[in-house]
């Protein structure tokens, strides 16, 4: 550009000939061209363009036109608000600050939507405004990228909040709408999960239907699987909607594009990503709709039932009774006796059908005895005898269960009156109990007259129950936990019905027992006598039992088929039930062998079953090798079923394994705390074996569907994590500068793997006066918004160091910018500015912790004092800066309070523990390290923690010059850069370079730095181990000399042959820094 | 490190100007006024031969634009020959004098392409 603007004929622009320019413009445009940053002056009331080379991009087609152009005809397009700005600067003159302002510009021959972050700065002259200086930077890329992040997350979170398509597609709606920058319409075909047909979801930002080919490009779309445009005039695509990864097209997406951008590979991955993020929350909240459905059906399906119950057993008992007629008449037919053959199919069908009837004549007992008790049929009876014959009834059946069945009724002193088919079944009740619950021993059945009244006693060896059972074990539907029963069929109503035929007769029904040795059943009648009139008292009728076929039959089938069968697997020894890897494994966890038998057998036949005998061994093989479901008592010795539930949900291996608890408690209550414990599903005991392996089989099922769910969710998660990653790597400065003078370490450890944003930062910079800026700060809160802060608070502090304020100036200016805008309000930092040279430290802080300057083999300490209120919150000049002084081996250390804070410790402690770790050898990276290490914050730490460090290098060979301003001892000064240089070891060609790279320096030093001689030029040339630095200053005010000219070339000879070139004008003179390695890097 | 100096000779139409030593912005100075003399009456066009300079600062770059404006609204047209050393050489392609000034790799390219009638 110096070239261009060196032959651009400036006598046909309102600046006139070059000659003619004043001093401050010609100072303007020096520091323009010589800047790298993008810079652009507008000079004169014409607002004429000068511009660097930095600042052509933003211009493309508009460059060389605008060279030399009015600002107002080369930006015609925005000129409205630029002009607008430029005249408040011309009229007020005060410095303006934009950031990330929306500008629509001329490109590629659309009005293209860009942002920009820039000042304005007046130039006076002769006290009034000349000029204006601008730096702009081009922020759209970043100002995009968090836009459409912004809409990412909304809809990202629409899917994870939504319950339903519907509050689904509100929500994509409604976050369509709030971002209508990068889709300004949208709507959204599903496919019908039936009939295939594209049915309209959602729109948003205008009514569908008006689009042109809309129809033809959903089809395509679909088809294709990648995104076809909409015919002109629509701007507009058809998307395909799937989750990444996935083939099905859940349905298109017709999208309008935003007609300011081009459509590039960013919007199309932009795209890409909604489309995607939609699909994943219509899969979720699909998976969401088929769990409540299944839901839903389960409790339609638990309604239905007891309705079936509640009607069924009336029903059944007709046929029932037709079928046993026919039998018990084929069984006793004399005229025409059956073969045995015969004989023998028909008494089990018999026997069969006596046990049904039984089953239903139970439930309906109990339905009608909540309905308020069946009418009584009070009979006199001789009761001795009829207890007896009923307690008879179970003779086989107890000796081929191998126990010895004593029958000990007295007869009464006087006739009772009963109904006696309830007696009947109270007897048979408690035998049939006694019977189930003992596995080697005797049952007593024992009625004796007491003090008036009839008392039953029903006595067994058997396992005995738990004195906390015993109150609730007349209760309907309470069955004793983990006992040890011979059978776990049943209605689990037996022992009610004891007690409510018991109080039908005005009396008790009581237990008494021990566990492992054995129970006593009591029930105390009086005899009743009241109930009917006395003439029947002398004709007791002959009560033969009616019921007692249907009990023993149902204790000779389970004597004989349920119980003979041996568990699959012994309590305890793991193992799998089959080699069938394919079905669902299935691990089953109950301490009572019977039902843990039980169930193996009802799920072996559907999956690969294991069985466990407790809690413990349930727990240490879910987690070695987890199951597909977990079938688990709720009672068992050690590690109940809760707990269990609770261990394995704490597990990340097991947390989503479904679990299904068993108890006998029922009722609201008890599933309520079964759910909210975390189990999936929840059966009382009793259960039929059907439901049991439909529970299983619904829970397998959603259990699966989960996981897919999950899987979704942690697509969507990974791939919005890598797009903020990628934010991050542009907020944070990707690489600490390479400083000749210092060694420079920093690091930043995010505060999970999962946050990679905070709000920590770090800044290492080069200020004009040799100095070094260290920087560290800490942003208030985490993530996108954090990030986006530490950036501008990043850039306004570099800003404000590189005017030349020291460290308390940029540390008020940077408070007083966040009082302004608000942003950043209570973030903290702490900046020191080091003079490589002398280790002169000048630091300030903004509520920020020490500063800590670490020592070679030696006692660290900190550098303290300088505390103010964080920023925002200060009073103006509120910030102190406080000078100390980094000697050789020393190395400052700056750090945020994640490195330093802990709920386990004191601040104070932890601060000295630091300084301790700080002692130590090593370089800054290695002192860091250290740290770390010391700090024990690798892992689990709650806050981000960024850290840098920064030594002194020394310096191997100097030259120092000083030099008159005519520039005529230029050539001595070469040789005795010529000598320094071979001091150092450098080649010739470095030596070369080198010499001429300084030559243009001085040659800029003395022709535009010094007023004919009078003024100085110093040049200080450091040769450190890997690299020279050479600074050449003077001391005069910038300005032109001679004629009108190219200006710039030394500096472009200067930029290609060192490594680095850094120019700095101030009003006390020019400061030039090169840098060169002299090793390859 | 070669003595400062300046040869001119004309080689049929064109002035063949040899410049040795160090061409810096002093130098240059010094030697504004005789390079511009140098094209003469019958001359159509001015090398300046750099193929023997050791040095070449951004002074020298000015001095040879100075001298390519300056001839060129005289008539002449100005041609340069590459410094042999490589720091100078590449001095020229740094400053994109090239863009401005045709650069020749040795005097008899040079000439051949200024004057070929005279060359072969």
């Amino acid at each position: 550009m110096d070239l261009r603007i060196a032959e651009m004929d400036w006598a046909a622009t309102p600046l006139g000939p070059r000659d003619t320019w004043s001093p401050a413009l010609e100072t303007a445009v020096g520091i323009c061209v010589n800047s790298r940053f993008p810079m652009l002056v507008l000079w004169g009331p014409e607002e004429v363009m000068i511009y660097n080379d930095g600042y052509r991009p933003m211009l493309q087609r508009k460059h060389p036109a605008a060279l030399g152009g009015p600002g107002a005809i080369a930006w015609a397009e925005v000129w409205d608000v630029i002009g607008q700005m430029t005249a408040g600067v011309r009229a007020g003159g005060a410095a303006t600050w934009s950031e990330d302002m929306q500008l629509f510009l001329e490109r590629d021959g659309f009005a293209q939507e860009c942002f920009f972050t820039f000042s304005m700065s007046p130039i006076p002259e002769d006290g009034v405004i000349a000029g204006i200086l601008t730096t702009i930077f081009e922020t759209t890329d970043r100002v995009l990228s968090e836009r459409r992040l912004g809409l990412v997350r909304a809809l990202a979170s629409a899917g994870s909040d939504a319950r339903t398509e519907d509050a689904l597609f509100g929500a994509i709606a409604r976050a369509l709408r709030a971002a209508p920058d990068d889709i300004p319409f949208a709507h959204l075909y599903l496919f019908d999960r039936e009939d295939g047909a594209a049915r309209l979801a959602l729109s948003a930002g205008g009514p569908a239907g008006e689009l042109d080919g809309a129809p033809e490009a959903i089809r395509r779309a679909a088809r294709s699987r990648s995104p076809v445009e909409l015919p002109i005039p629509s701007s507009a695509l058809a998307l395909p909607v799937r989750a990444r990864g996935a083939t099905d097209v859940l349905g298109v997406l017709i999208a309008g594009l935003n007609r300011h951008r081009p459509f590039d590979r960013d919007y199309r991955d932009f795209l890409d990503l909604v489309t995607s993020t939609i699909a994943s929350g219509i899969a979720d909240a699909r998976a969401f709709e088929d769990e409540r459905a299944r839901a839903d059906a389960l409790e339609a399906l638990s309604e239905a039932k007891t309705a079936f119950f509640n009607n069924v057993s009336h029903e059944f008992r007709t046929p029932l009774t037709l079928l046993l007629g026919p039998i018990e008449d084929a069984l006793g037919d004399a005229a025409e006796p059956l073969t045995a053959a015969h004989r023998e199919r028909l008494e089990t069908a018999r026997r069969n059908a006596l046990r049904m009837r039984r089953l239903v004549n139970s439930l309906l007992d109990f339905s009608r005895s909540g309905e308020g008790g069946r009418e009584a049929d009070w009979q006199v009876v001789d009761l001795g005898s009829l207890t007896a014959q009923l307690a008879s009834t179970f003779d086989s059946a107890m000796r081929s269960a191998g126990l010895t069945l004593r029958v000990e009724c007295a007869e009464l002193p006087q006739p009772a009156v009963v109904d006696p088919e309830a007696w009947e079944r109270l007897v048979l009740n408690l035998v049939s109990n006694a019977l189930k619950h003992t596995w080697d021993g005797e049952v007593t059945v024992q009625q004796t007259d007491e003090d008036g009244e009839i008392v039953l006693r029903v006595t067994d060896t058997g396992t005995g129950i738990a004195a906390e059972e015993l109150p609730q074990l007349f209760e309907r539907f309470h069955r004793v936990e983990g006992s040890h029963g011979r059978s776990h069929e049943g209605t689990g109503i037996g022992l009610a019905i004891v007690a409510e035929v018991a109080a039908q007769h005005e009396g008790t029904a009581a237990v008494d027992s021990d566990v492992g040795r054995g129970s006593v059943f009591t029930v105390r009648i009086p005899y009743g006598h009241h109930r009917v009139d006395a003439t029947r008292l002398a004709h007791p009728v002959d009560a033969a039992p009616v019921l007692a076929g249907e009990y023993v039959a149902d204790t000779i089938v389970w004597e004989a088929g349920d119980l003979v069968e041996p568990a699959p697997l012994m309590p305890g020894n793991g193992g799998a039930a089959g080699p069938d890897a394919r079905r669902p494994r299935v691990l089953v966890a109950d301490d009572n062998a019977d039902m843990r038998a039980y169930l193996v057998r009802l799920l072996a036949q559907e999956f690969a079953v294991e069985a466990v005998a407790d809690g413990t061994a349930a727990l240490e093989r879910a987690l070695t090798d987890p199951p597909d479901l977990l079938l688990t008592d709720v009672m068992m010795p050690g590690l109940g079923g809760v707990g269990l539930l609770t261990r394995l949900r704490a597990e990340p291996s097991t947390e989503r394994l479904p679990i299904i608890l068993l108890s006998a408690r029922a009722g609201q209550e008890a599933s309520v705390d079964a759910l909210a414990a975390g189990a999936d599903d929840y059966l009382v005991k009793p259960f039929s074996a059907l439901e049991l392996t439909a529970r299983v089989r619904a829970n397998l099922e959603m259990g699966a569907l989960r996981e897919r769910a999950t899987a979704h969710q942690t697509a969507l998660y990974e791939r919005e994590h890598a797009l903020v990653e990628e934010l991050q790597r542009a907020l944070l400065p990707d690489r600490l500068p390479d400083l000749p003078d210092v060694e420079v370490a920093g690091c930043y450890l995010p505060a999970s793997p999962d946050d990679a944003v905070g709000g920590d930062w770090f800044d290492v910079v080069r200020l004009p006066d040799e100095r070094v800026m260290v920087v560290v700060g800490d942003v208030v809160g985490h993530g996108l918004r954090a990030a986006s802060t530490m950036s501008h608070l990043r850039t306004a502090t570099r800003a404000y160091a590189s005017e030349g304020h020291d460290a308390a100036g940029v540390i008020d200016r940077v408070s007083s910018l966040v009082e302004r805008t608000g942003v950043g309000l209570g973030s903290t930092m702490l900046l020191a500015c080091l003079d490589t040279l002398t280790g002169e430290v000048r630091y300030a802080s903004a509520g920020h912790l020490p500063g800590l300057v670490a020592r070679r083999g030696g006692q660290a300490r900190w550098l303290e004092h300088a505390l103010a209120p964080p920023l925002g919150l200060a009073s103006a000049h509120a910030a102190r800066a406080v000078d100390d002084r980094l000697d050789d081996g020393e190395a400052l250390v700056l750090f945020t309070d994640g490195l330093v804070e802990r709920r386990d410790s004191e601040l104070p402690d932890r601060l000295e523990e630091l300084a301790r770790a700080a002692a130590g050898d090593g370089s800054p990276e290695a002192l860091l390290n250290r740290l770390v290490a010391a700090m024990d914050v690798a892992e689990k730490r709650g806050d981000d923690v960024a850290l840098v460090a920064v030594e002194r290098v020394p310096a191997r060979a100097t030259v120092e010059l000083e030099l008159g301003g005519r520039g005529d001892d230029l050539t001595a000064a070469r040789g005795r850069l010529r000598g320094w240089l071979a001091e150092a070891g450098a080649g010739p060609d470095v030596s070369d370079e080198v010499v001429l790279a300084v030559g243009e320096a001085l040659i800029n030093a003395v022709e535009h730095g010094i007023g004919d001689g009078e003024g100085r030029i110093w040049l200080r040339g450091t040769a450190y181990a890997d690299r020279l630095r050479i600074v050449v200053r003077d001391s005069g005010r910038w300005r032109r000399q001679g004629p009108a000219r190219a200006r710039g070339h030394g500096l472009r000879i200067m930029r290609a042959l060192m490594d680095e070139v850094t120019l700095d004008m101030h009003a006390d003179g020019t400061r030039i820094e090169l840098q060169r390695r002299t090793v390859p890097a | 490190m070669t003595e400062d100096g300046l040869v001119v000779e004309l080689v049929g139409a064109v002035t063949v100007a040899r410049v040795q030593g160090e061409l810096d912005a002093a130098r240059a100075e010094a030697l504004r006024a005789p390079l511009d003399a140098a094209p003469g009456p019958h001359v159509v066009a001015l090398l300046i031969d750099l193929s023997g300079i050791d040095y070449l600062d951004s002074g020298g770059v000015h001095l040879l634009l100075d001298l390519h404006r300056d001839l060129s609204r005289r008539g002449f047209a100005l041609h340069l020959v590459r410094p042999q050393r490589r720091t100078p050489s590449l001095v020229l392609d740094v400053t994109d004098v090239g863009e401005v000034i045709e650069i020749h790799p040795d005097r008899e390219t040079a000439l051949a392409v200024m004057d070929p009638s005279e060359a072969s």
